[in-house]
């Protein structure tokens, strides 16, 4: 008779190092990563600037900059541009985070002669034609009008805005006052000013041969100026923070309210991130965690609620969110007090800390798979200037944590006395 | 090309194994084919609540995540009209805890009343999250009620009242199991690092002992030609008016489906394409437009989804819509060729994720050939110029069509 109570035996968790990627450079400097990963004869191209969010004087400058490269170019219009790149089934992506601008290149391997003069001139030579533009502000504010009907919207917004202040780049969340005042010439400026070749790197991550791929690199990038250098630093190396906490209310209509509850963390480089993200993970950020047992699963109050401890360069926060029945807000914050003080004051079960470590490590295999995954994880390790073994060693630190770090890490870095309460919703 | 290999159990379980060893990962992608079109219209939202009831524990495992857990795995399910569809990933020497998980649930749940009270208020809560809570966020809801008058599909896997779902009882859970979950209802797709035998070997194991079931299955009443244009207007707390289109098309299993994925990528798959260039970038009538087939099982629909730019009217946004659809006439044998290559891209790229190929051989299973999951991109190379026109020309009219206006609460007309 087959044993179906007795779980089948549970084999040691392992994984697969990451792959080495090599480092080289193009004739004239500009630093390039290859990395050759997976099986399929797909490979992703990105150029990697310094720049981003917390480089802006002017809100939403850097997002609109790189949303607006692929309007047109001196070679071709924006959708000549989008045209060629579908006769390869090419796509090129913008992405403007806190402390890099990326444009990306991906498609099937074979095409990368045909596809990557386009990435070349989306980067070089934008026009950034004023319609365009102006159209795609436009319809940004429409959209926001949208967004700002949404409970989750503004519960973010005013969760970062109180969390880290006016003064500082991580508190300020762009919103229709700064679409307004926005201009073509800011984004001109600010391609001129971050978009030299001499402020990126480039990295190549997919199957494909290294010789061809640096030869089409060396082809396109390698013979033009590596100038423009940034020398500025982030104003989130020493950007103010003023932290506000107690509870602050925001009246919108609708049949749910979103909590959102957090304060001040640790910057990414921490020793204490990786520990500090499993007991977070323990409190809300998985399936089974804490909260979405009691709050979901328990008392039905919620689809969903979620605990997030967020490191950025320089800062981070911690932040706890979830929508609820408006009649049922203060029962929901109480649980959530409840929970994390739970943490502080008792040790945890042997087995919880066993399953959320092996739950961690199985994910962390699920995000190395394809070859995009591994080329953004790439870009963090060199933006964040985090050593790419980092993702590995990650492994052990998470494997060696005691019962006794967890509470110990609880009584250290979650303030119950200092939360902020973020409730949007019809009171 | 994804490689398989496929047997069956004598209890009727079909099971698809895919090897690849690039991660030690492997994905276990269980469908049964049971979905929103199988409910009963007075008890609408149930396949996707048994969804949720799946979670609960089984007869032999009280909790079912927690194990799962402790061995590195992540798991998740949904419900579609047509199939219900649940996947596991996990470190591929910890395979045999899905096959114990996902066999004991087949086997039996473990149910209390005190848990379907309380997975009732989850759902009621995700509907509102989700759909009522959301602008535009029932206009889905409401879209199915007018192109569906007597196919299931008139309702979205949600459920077409919140009291439905309220009222479901213990009874109504145990005989939609029997009646649904069954070895001879499944599709097994095993993906990643595993070897053949050793699949066999397990499936054998854990399900071959489950005994096949007699399927509830009943014929399903399959919707008419739509003969006459359909309109409805709705108000809402929403900024700007949307408007809704929606036209029949084949089943996805017609050898023409394939023309309309053409078709909708060609209307509105990115920058270049038609509705985006014509309506949002040359006459700015519109603030977003998209276009996609359903993808559903029976005969389906392609909706044309767009919201109205300000200071523009819903008459010059629709005028816009159908001459670009009238435009689809002058398609290029070099427009057609770049929607090929577009989509066949697309196909690849998609197989760098161990997740999407399992998905892709169950699917492909379903819809009567698992074989479809290498033939995809033939299809689409098969697709000829005039093919689309023809399409274009006969789906794309008045008749075929159904207009839902989505307006802001205090505007009362349709005229600006």
């Amino acid at each position: 008779m087959l044993d179906r109570i007795t779980p089948p035996l549970a084999q040691p968790l392992t994984t697969r190092r990451l792959p080495g990627y090599t480092t080289t450079q193009l004739s004239n400097g500009i630093p390039v990563h290859l990395l050759q990963y997976g099986t399929v004869e797909v490979a992703e191209v990105q150029l990697v600037f310094k720049g981003g969010s917390a480089f802006e004087d002017k809100l939403g400058t850097m997002q609109f900059m790189a949303s607006n490269l692929k309007e047109g170019t001196n070679q071709r219009t924006g959708q000549q541009l989008a045209e060629r790149l579908d006769d390869f089934g090419a796509s090129i992506g913008t992405d403007a985070d806190g402390e890099y601008v990326a444009v990306g290149l991906s498609g099937l391997t074979r095409h990368m002669p045909e596809t990557l003069p386009l990435l070349k001139e989306v980067v070089m030579t934008p026009t950034f034609p004023e319609e365009d533009f102006e159209l795609m502000k436009h319809r940004t504010l429409q959209r926001m009008e949208m967004m700002a009907l949404k409970t989750a919207y503004t519960a973010r917004r005013e969760f970062m805005r109180l969390t880290y202040g006016n003064q500082h780049p991580y508190g300020a969340v762009f919103g229709p006052e700064e679409m307004k005042t926005l201009m073509v010439e800011d984004i001109r400026a600010c391609h001129a000013e971050y978009m030299g070749l001499g402020n990126c790197f480039i990295l190549a991550v997919g199957r494909f041969d290294e010789e061809a791929m640096l030869q089409e690199l060396e082809k396109g990038f390698g013979t033009e100026s590596a100038s423009g250098k940034v020398t500025a630093n982030s104003k989130a190396a020493d950007g103010l923070i003023q932290s506000a906490s107690g509870r602050h209310y925001f009246e919108k209509e609708g049949m749910q309210a979103t909590l959102r509850l957090g304060h001040l963390g640790i910057k990414r480089k921490h020793p204490d991130f990786y520990p500090m993200s499993v007991v977070n993970t323990i409190l809300g950020g998985y399936f089974g965690s804490r909260l979405m047992k009691n709050i979901r699963e328990d008392k039905g109050l919620t689809y969903g609620i979620y605990a997030i401890w967020f490191a950025d360069k320089y800062a981070g926060h911690f932040a706890i969110q979830g929508d609820v029945s408006n009649n049922k807000i203060e029962l929901a914050l109480t649980e959530i007090r409840k929970e994390i003080q739970r943490l502080i004051d008792e040790p945890i079960p042997e087995g919880e800390l066993a399953l959320v470590k092996n739950y961690l490590l199985g994910k962390s295999i699920s995000e190395r798979e394809s070859p995009f995954q591994l080329s953004n994880l790439l870009r963090y390790s060199l933006v964040y200037d985090i050593s790419f073994d980092q993702f590995d060693q990650k492994f052990d630190i998470i494997q060696n944590l005691q019962v006794s770090d967890i509470q110990r890490l609880a009584q250290q870095y979650y303030r119950p006395e200092e939360l902020l309460e973020v409730i949007c919703g019809k009171l | 090309m994804i490689n398989y290999e496929t047997f069956t159990l004598t209890n009727g379980l079909k099971v698809i194994v895919h090897q690849d060893k690039n991660i030690p990962k492997v994905v276990f992608n269980i469908l049964y084919r049971v979905g929103s079109k199988d409910e009963e219209s007075s008890r609408t939202g149930f396949a996707h609540l048994f969804e949720h009831l799946m979670f609960r524990g089984s007869k032999n495992i009280p909790k079912y995540d927690t194990p799962l857990q402790r061995v590195g795995g992540q798991n998740n399910a949904f419900t579609s009209a047509d199939v219900t569809n649940y996947y596991l990933n996990l470190p591929a020497n910890q395979l045999e805890t899905a096959f114990w998980l996902e066999s004991d649930r087949m086997l039996e749940l473990g149910l209390t009343e005190e848990k379907l009270e309380t997975e009732k208020e989850v759902v009621i809560n995700e509907y509102k999250q989700r759909y009522l809570n959301q602008p535009y966020g029932d206009a889905q809801l409401r879209m199915r009620e007018m192109a569906f008058k007597v196919h299931p599909y008139r309702w979205t896997p949600i459920g077409q009242k919140m009291s439905h779902i309220a009222q479901a009882t213990m009874e109504d859970v145990k005989d939609f199991f029997y009646g649904y979950y069954a070895p001879n209802n499944a599709t097994l797709v095993v993906a990643g690092d595993v070897e053949m035998d050793q699949v066999h070997r397990l499936t054998e194991k854990w399900f071959g002992p489950i005994p096949n079931r007699t399927l509830k299955k009943h014929p399903i009443d399959q919707e008419p030609a739509q003969e006459a244009a359909r309109q409805d207007t709705c108000h809402g707390p929403v900024p700007h008016p949307a408007v809704y289109k929606m036209y029949h098309i084949p089943a996805h299993t017609d050898p023409h489906y394939y023309t309309f994925e053409i078709i909708a990528a060609l209307l509105a798959s990115g920058t270049n394409s038609r509705l985006y260039q014509k309506l949002v970038k040359q006459q700015k009538v519109a603030m977003s437009v998209s276009a996609f087939s359903w993808q559903l099982h029976d005969p389906g629909v392609m909706s044309i989804d767009g919201h109205v730019a300000e200071g523009h009217s819903i008459a010059a946004y629709e005028t816009a819509v159908q001459e670009t659809l009238n435009e689809l006439q002058n398609t290029t044998e070099a427009d057609l060729q770049r929607m090929k290559n577009k989509l066949e891209a697309g196909h690849v790229m998609e197989q760098t994720s161990l997740f999407q190929k399992a998905l892709n051989l169950a699917f492909s299973d379903t819809l009567g050939d698992v074989r479809l999951a290498n033939e995809v991109v033939n299809r689409f190379h098969n697709v000829t110029l005039n093919q689309v026109k023809e399409a274009a020309a006969t789906y794309f009219v008045p008749n075929n069509a159904s207009t839902l206006y989505y307006l802001p609460e205090q505007r009362q007309s349709l005229n600006v």
